[in-house]
């Protein structure tokens, strides 16, 4: 029954979804809408779960003195502190909260974000060779796509934007669709190995 | 020449660092003025949101990124809006990233006090909703059961731009600004089961995932990262909405440099290796 009942649950409402989705009778569409409405929940539940749980790690941490305690404290710390903010204040423009949200996190993000560019060059300088004709192919093929989609790539030559627009849109294509098909196959099989019960690790098993 | 060449092999990383650093920096003090060149999905994306004018259905926008794609899509969202609302195209927008609500709101509000717009009247934000796939698919039906108060807590009922919208069938256009996979469930369900009009804007490293969608004409344009930004704000130029270039545009000279400078590295490293060490593994990690 324990492992039973799921499976079968998870099958009737797996099935309903694909039935109602050929069948645009009003009352599936009306009961479809409405389980809609429940998984937001879900949804929202796991943010709550998420939230939570770093909270416990977090705090664990700190009552042990682990390594790095110290980073451990300022997660915590920034977590309270801005959602004390926004609860006092709201969230709206001209808040202390939208202040903290456009003065700390967005720079802090973006430059976490903008450090890539640096360990992206130098990563490339170090790694990307041309030790095999693959990877000749692969180097000249970034080099044509790097210098034709910015504009000093006009400025160098009319060819290299040709160039890297007929890489996007016809090699590029080509192989994305090959991997979504791939992935489109792979999602349907899983999708019904679960209806029938056969995949089951959504059950914790193995 | 060899001697030299190897030595390029053992460059102290901090130095390509500094290289990086000049190129982005230095075209912010000097530009060099690059002419910014429409390419076609970008046009067409331009052409989608063009075809609202005049203020017939509003067009549904979806602010999906953070601030960390900020430079990169928030210029593209800045000139849309700006599109929409010089065209007195409503737009109502939403979210489905935890982040993205203040991006959102900032935004939202900025740039239609630069225009004039009322919120309620000519734009309204839905706020955020954790769940992309249900509510894309609860818009179909109904836009009040994924969205049934706007940001501010106001009953979408009660808000006058709402009247009337229920579902795609009601808005002319679709946006989604992603730095994720919001755009792969816009074209599955938006698209695909509700037959929506949809234009997709993603950062420059999954823009070529989307290629794919526009070639099957499930996406009517594209907008990659901030170049795609840039010339979406030349072409507001050329219709004369904006008077210059603005935020993407004034990055092109820098990722110009930065591209070129990132290049150049590659070309050296490869000339280091082929002529000066091959074989030998050069320096330390990145």
């Amino acid at each position: 029954m324990k492992r039973t009942f799921p499976i079968a649950l998870a099958s009737a409402v797996g099935l309903f979804g694909l039935v109602q989705f050929f069948v645009p009778h009003r009352a599936l569409a009306g009961i479809f809408q409405e389980l809609n409405r429940w998984d937001v929940f879900v949804y929202a539940g796991a943010l709550v779960l998420g939230t939570v749980s770093l909270i416990r790690h977090h705090w664990t941490k700190v009552r042990r003195r682990s390594e790095h305690w110290q980073y451990s404290t300022v997660t915590l710390v920034s977590l309270f502190a801005t959602a004390g903010i926004g609860l006092v204040t709201g969230m709206e423009r001209g808040t202390l909260f939208n202040d903290v949200f456009v003065n700390v996190l967005m720079p802090l993000e973006a430059t976490m974000f903008a450090l890539l560019a640096f360990f992206i060059a130098s990563a490339s300088f170090r790694a990307f060779r041309a030790r095999s004709f693959e990877a000749t192919v692969l180097l000249l093929t970034a080099v044509v796509v790097m210098l034709g989609r910015v504009p000093i790539g006009h400025a160098i030559s009319d060819v290299l934007p040709g160039a890297a627009d007929w890489l996007l849109d016809y090699a590029n294509t080509a192989a994305k669709r090959a991997i979504m098909i791939g992935v489109g196959l792979g999602i349907a099989s899983t999708a019904l190995k679960v209806l029938l019960g056969i995949e089951r690790s959504y059950l914790g098993e193995e | 020449m060899r001697a030299l060449l190897r030595r390029l092999l053992h460059l102290d990383r901090r130095a390509t660092f500094v290289i990086v650093a000049v190129a982005v920096v230095a075209p912010f003090l000097a530009p060099f003025g690059l002419p910014v060149r429409p390419t076609d999905p970008v046009r067409q994306a331009f052409a989608a949101v063009d075809s609202l004018r005049g203020g017939g259905k509003p067009m549904l926008l979806s602010y999906d990124f953070e601030p960390g794609a900020e430079a990169e899509l928030g210029p593209a969202a800045r000139a849309i809006l700006a599109h929409a609302f010089s065209n007195g195209t409503p737009v109502v927008v939403v979210n489905f990233m935890p982040a993205g609500l203040g991006l959102a709101e900032n935004d939202l509000e900025a740039v239609a006090a630069r225009y004039g717009k009322v919120n309620g009247r000519d734009y309204v934000f839905l706020g955020y909703n954790p769940s992309v796939l249900n509510s894309l698919l609860m818009i179909g039906k109904e836009i009040r059961d994924a969205f049934p108060t706007d940001s501010g807590g106001t009953p979408v009922d009660e808000i006058p731009l709402m009247r009337g919208i229920h579902s795609y069938d009601d808005f002319g256009l679709v946006v989604d600004l992603s730095s994720s996979y919001q755009p792969d469930y816009f074209v599955r369900y938006a698209v695909g089961r509700f037959g929506a009009r949809l234009v997709i804007g993603a950062t420059a490293v999954l823009a070529s995932d989307y290629y794919p969608y526009l070639h099957a004409g499930q996406s009517e344009g594209l907008i990659g990262g901030m170049k795609g930004a840039a010339e979406y704000e030349q072409l507001l130029v050329d219709a004369g909405i904006l008077a210059g270039l603005a935020e993407g545009g004034q990055g092109m000279d820098s990722q110009s440099a930065a591209h070129v400078a990132i290049v150049a590295l590659i070309v050296l490293g490869n000339l280091a290796y082929l002529l000066g060490g091959r074989g030998r593994r050069a320096g330390r990690g990145a």
